[in-house]
This record gives C-alpha cells, sequence and structure tokens, in this order.
C-alpha cells in the first residue's frame, strides 16, 4: 500500500527526515516511537502533504501513485487521513457543512455521485452512534470551543465519515483522560480491516494497549533504528530513549 | 459637476423651480458652503484614503432601469392611513432639519443645493411597518436625494433601503426615532463597478430604542458613507454589522460615528471587509462617550482580509471616552486569509479555491447580523 523510500525532508533550515524508509501493507497497523525532535510528526506531514514541509530526496508510493506529486486535497481524495496533533478551529464553518463538503469533494474526485443532504445525514447520524460521541458537536462550528478531547474525537469522527485508505494518527492520545482514549480507540479500531491501514504516532505504550499495532518503529534522528512487534512500545515504556545515545 | 459647472447648474435648476423662498435660500446657503468648503481632501480624516477627485472622471450613468423616468425612489410595501408621507420639496420650513455641516461633510450642501426628490415619511405610533425603498437614477447624472424618516413612539419599522446597480447618488438621509421604537435596517449597496455613491445618514435615538443595521456594500468606483448615530435618551441600543466586500479597481469608505451623548446605551459595530485586485476599502469607526455617559456599553470590531498583494484596506477603530464607568472594547486586524485553516480544510479533501471560499464565508458570516440565508447569494465574492 504505502512505500516509503529513503524520504529526506526539512522545515526551513533545518533537515528533520534523514532517509527514512517504511513500507506498509493493506491492514496493518504500524506504531511510531520515539524521543521529541526525532521526526514523527514531520512524517505524517511529509504524507498527507503540508506545505511547511519541504522534501528533498527519496520517494513514497501510495497504491501504485507518486504520493509526492499530488497536491493535499488530492492525497485525501486518494485515501490519505492526517488526524491532527492540534485540530484546527474555524469559526463559522459548520462542522456538518465541512464534512459534507469534504465527503463530496473526495466522492468528485474520485468520480463517484456526490451524496445528497438527507443520506449524508443519515450517514451521519449512524456514524456518531458508533463512534459513542454526542451530536451537539456537528452542529456547532469545526472545532471550536471543543475540549482538548473533543477535538480528538472529532478527528476520528471525520476519519470515520471519509474512510481513508491509510490513517495517520499523530499523537491522536496526547492530551487525553482514560475515557476519551477508549473513546477515541474503540472508534479506530471498529475501522480496522483487511484493506485499511494505520500509522499510529504516540510517545505512550498505553494507546497501544487498546489499538494493538503490528509493528513498532523507533524513529530517532530521522531515520527508523529499530522495528519490532508490541512487546517493543513495553521495552521502551521500560527503558525509555537512553539507549540511542550509546 | 463639482467645478465651474455647479454655478451654471445650480442657476439653470433654481430657474426651472417653482419653490418657496425659505428652500431657495437653503439652497443658496448650502452652495456658498459648497464653494467655501470645497472638495474633500486627503486631509480630512474621513477622506484621508478616498480619492475624491475620482468623482470628476466618472464613466457616464448608461444603465438607466426602464420606468426611472420621474422619481428618486419607489416604495414597496403598504403604508397605514395614518402615515404622513411628504415630497421632500413640499414639506414646510420648520419641518426641514439642518445637518451641521463641516468640510468632510461637504457633499450634503451640495445634496442642498441640488436637491431633486426624496421624501419626509412619518410613522404613527404603535405601528408596525415593514417597506423596500428602492433609491434610482433618473438621469445620466447626479440625484441628490433627501430623506426623512420620523418613527413614533413604540413603533417598528422593518426597512430595506438599496440602490440602483449603476447609480450616482449622493443620499442624506435622517432617522428620527422616537421612544421605545425599533428598526430593523437592511442596507444594501450592491453596485456596479462604475457606480458611485454617497452616503449622509443621521440616526437620532430618543429613549429606549432599539436599532439594528446591517450593510452590504459592494464594489463602485467609489462609495463613500458617514453615519452618525446620536444617543439623546437613555437605555437605547444600536447594533451596526456591515460588509464590504470590493474587486477590480473599486473603493468603499465606510464611517460611522456613534456619540454616546447620555447614561445606559449601548452600541456594537462590526465591519468586515474583503478586498481583491487592486481595490481599497478605508473604514472609520468611532464612539465618543460624553461626560454624563456613564454606564456606555461600546464595542466595535473590524477584521479585513487582502486576497491580493496589490489591495488595500485601511481600518481605524477609535474610542473616545470622557467618564469612568464605561465597558468599552474595540480591535482591528488586517490579514491574509488563514493558511493553517485553508490546510486543513484541504487535508480533508476540499479543492483550494472551494477552500478559500469557505473561509471567506464564515468570515463574512459574522456581519450578517439578521442571519439571512441568502446573505451571501446578495454578494459579489
Amino acid at each position: 500500500m504505502l512505500n516509503i523510500k529513503n524520504i529526506h525532508a526539512q522545515v526551513g533550515d533545518n533537515k528533520i527526515l534523514k532517509g527514512l524508509n517504511l513500507e506498509i501493507k493493506p491492514g496493518e497497523v504500524h506504531a511510531i516511537m520515539g524521543p521529541n525532535g526525532a521526526g514523527k510528526s514531520t512524517l505524517g506531514n511529509v504524507l498527507a502533504g503540508m506545505e511547511k514541509v519541504e522534501v528533498t530526496q527519496g520517494s513514497v508510493d501510495f497504491l501504485g501513485k507518486d504520493l509526492l506529486d499530488l497536491e493535499i486535497e488530492q492525497r485525501a481524495a486518494e485515501g490519505i487521513f492526517l488526524a491532527f496533533q492540534y485540530p484546527v478551529e474555524i469559526p463559522g464553518v459548520n462542522n456538518m457543512y465541512f464534512l459534507r463538503a469534504a465527503l463530496n469533494a473526495q466522492r468528485k474526485y474520485r468520480g463517484e455521485k456526490e451524496m445528497n443532504s438527507s443520506e449524508f445525514l443519515k450517514l451521519v447520524r449512524t456514524k456518531i452512534k458508533q463512534m459513542n460521541m454526542r451530536d451537539d458537536l456537528l452542529r456547532r462550528p469545526v472545532n471550536e470551543g471543543f475540549s482538548g478531547g473533543e477535538k480528538k474525537r472529532n478527528e476520528i469522527f471525520q476519519m470515520s465519515i471519509l474512510e481513508p485508505k491509510l490513517a495517520i494518527l499523530d499523537e491522536t492520545d496526547s492530551g487525553l483522560d482514560i475515557d476519551a482514549l477508549k473513546i477515541v480507540a474503540d472508534g479506530v479500531n471498529q475501522l480496522r480491516d483487511d484493506n485499511r491501514s494505520f500509522i499510529v504516532i504516540t510517545h505512550y505504550q498505553r494507546l497501544l494497549d487498546y489499538i494493538v499495532p503490528d509493528y513498532v518503529h523507533v524513529l530517532a534522528d530521522g531515520k527508523i533504528v529499530r522495528s519490532g512487534d508490541k512487546s517493543l512500545a513495553i521495552e521502551l515504556e521500560k527503558t525509555g530513549y537512553g539507549w540511542l545515545e550509546d | 459637476m463639482f467645478k465651474n459647472p455647479i454655478n451654471l447648474a445650480f442657476e439653470k435648476l433654481s430657474g426651472q423651480l417653482d419653490e418657496p423662498k425659505w428652500l431657495q435660500q437653503k439652497r443658496s446657503d448650502a452652495l456658498k458652503k459648497f464653494q467655501e468648503y470645497g472638495l474633500p481632501t486627503r486631509k480630512s480624516e474621513l477622506w484621508k484614503y478616498t480619492n475624491a477627485k475620482k468623482l470628476e472622471k466618472l464613466e457616464e450613468v448608461t444603465d438607466i432601469a426602464d420606468g426611472n423616468d420621474y422619481f428618486v425612489f419607489t416604495i414597496k410595501g403598504e403604508l397605514p392611513q395614518d402615515t404622513l408621507m411628504q415630497n421632500i420639496l413640499e414639506i414646510d420650513e420648520k419641518s426641514w432639519k439642518n445637518i451641521k455641516t463641516d468640510k468632510e461633510r461637504t457633499f450634503v450642501e451640495l445634496n442642498t443645493t441640488m436637491l431633486n426628490g426624496g421624501f419626509a415619511l412619518t410613522i404613527p405610533k404603535n405601528s408596525q411597518l415593514k417597506l423596500h425603498i428602492q433609491y434610482q437614477q433618473v438621469s445620466k447624472d447626479w440625484e441628490n436625494i433627501r430623506t426623512v424618516i420620523n418613527v413614533g413612539e413604540n413603533a417598528e419599522l422593518d426597512l430595506t433601503e438599496s440602490y440602483d446597480y449603476d447609480c450616482r447618488i449622493n443620499h442624506v438621509s435622517v432617522i428620527n426615532m422616537s421612544t421605545d421604537s425599533r428598526l430593523k435596517l437592511h442596507s444594501n449597496k450592491h453596485l456596479r463597478k462604475t457606480a458611485a455613491l454617497i452616503h449622509f445618514a443621521q440616526i437620532n435615538c430618543a429613549q429606549n430604542v432599539s436599532i439594528e443595521q446591517g450593510t452590504i456594500n459592494n464594489n463602485a468606483a467609489l462609495s463613500h458613507s458617514i453615519t452618525e448615530v446620536n444617543f439623546n435618551g437613555q437605555h437605547s441600543e444600536f447594533e451596526a454589522a456591515s460588509v464590504n466586500v470590493v474587486h477590480d479597481s473599486c473603493h468603499i469608505s465606510e464611517n460611522i460615528l456613534v456619540n454616546h451623548k447620555v447614561q445606559n446605551c449601548k452600541s456594537n459595530v462590526i465591519k468586515r471587509s474583503l478586498a481583491t485586485d487592486k481595490a481599497s476599502v478605508a473604514l472609520n469607526a468611532k464612539a465618543v462617550v460624553y461626560k454624563a455617559a456613564d454606564g456606555s456599553d461600546v464595542a466595535q470590531s473590524l477584521k479585513n482580509i487582502l486576497l491580493t498583494d496589490e489591495a488595500s484596506i485601511y481600518s481605524k477603530p477609535e474610542l473616545e471616552i470622557n467618564t469612568d464607568d464605561v465597558i468599552a472594547a474595540h480591535g482591528s486586524t488586517i490579514g491574509e486569509l488563514d493558511e493553517t485553516s485553508l490546510t486543513y480544510l484541504r487535508s480533508r479533501g476540499i479543492p483550494k479555491e472551494q477552500a478559500k471560499f469557505m473561509l471567506i464565508e464564515s468570515f463574512l458570516q459574522d456581519a450578517n447580523i439578521f442571519k439571512t440565508e441568502d446573505f451571501l447569494d446578495r454578494i459579489e465574492l
């Protein structure tokens, strides 16, 4: 599904990714862990197409397409979803309006029929129930006045509506209490299937108790320095990242 | 119109008029004042960023609507039986209200000099009225229109005023609100890019008056407005929200002065402006809280977006507070569309142009004071 080869990326003059390689197959969940400043979020931003990050070398193949050649919105329509670490508040843009515009823009891009308002409403009602979320969030402007937990849940809700092929969760667990963490993890687990893959960027092993990864990678100084299964996350929780300096 | 031809035009006009001497005298006095003031220059605060000389170089009005042969306005809506409506040129002298002018308000004097139409409308107390007034272009030259609306005690007026798309109008309007009266004023200035509109409005409030004003200013070669609100009675409220959207080389200047002369009144001025191409917007929002006006509540919010490097916006909120017990807040921002929000929308699959449009829509919705669903349909974005 995703094949990242020797990616180098920088923000301004700051070189962050320095030859990163990663392959993800359909249905797999990959956790990316690592110390602060290692480049975890930058990896998510490279894949989603954030313009502040400049890719200077390497390639990313996503379902047979050169991902780096696509605009942000094209990547989304191709099936990439980035759950933001800091979801943006957009006053004045109603959540429902925004989501329907997003869903229909993606459907249009893929040559599918756009969804009318009653079809969309039905979809939203089903999904919000599945996600155990309050439906008053839908009537409010995007993320405006949401608590930290509500913002993260809204990201997962958006993901459930847009049904991406590859979802990147950028520290979605940060700032969540244990109940909110379970709701978010439940939402993600409901979306897991043989064709949808996830990259879970996190600092802590506790999220991986709920979203069990197939692979865990340690990212340090812009490269993946170690890979393993879930037990690697447990080991990191005990040992920290001091061993990287040895 | 403004230089030498003004004398000739005035002579021609006064020769044709069969009107009372007092009005002829008003015109003559006004002409002297206009000539004394001259055209406003950039030294005047309210004209600092507006080139009045542009008014002398306007293209001719070409698009005069069918049927606009005589009256400079039409009124849609039913007037109650005891409503008094008079031609402004036929009112008696004591009904005429002099407006204090200075160099910035020189066009009020020109309006008096060249006045060619308008009305005085008195709405009886305890009545409710919904009206739509269209100000019309009947000639290729300037129309000088004066309107006076007196809203009676405990009366309620829902007024929509709009202007011909291709207009050249100098409008002076006075609205006198009696005790406990209410006004909803929808002002639609969606104009052709070659049009020109000069508007001076004075709103006088007695006690316990409530006014909501929603204005759309869209294009015009030059559109300049000065609104003066006077709180003369306590517990009155004025809330005004305006949208200014300009393209090409259009220019809009919107100026508002709220005089809190007495205690316990509230004013809230919201302006949302958007300039693209080489267009420009100049905004002044001033509130003066007089020494005796404790308990005043004043808010001003001016937010502006520039969509191109060559567009310009000048935005000035101003508070002059001469007493202690006042709640006051003001703010002004000028910037581009928020890149972070734009990226967020695009990251969900929304194309860039559509995402921009959504952000513009949401920005302007702040000024949709009446929460009308067709609000954005009435603006050329």
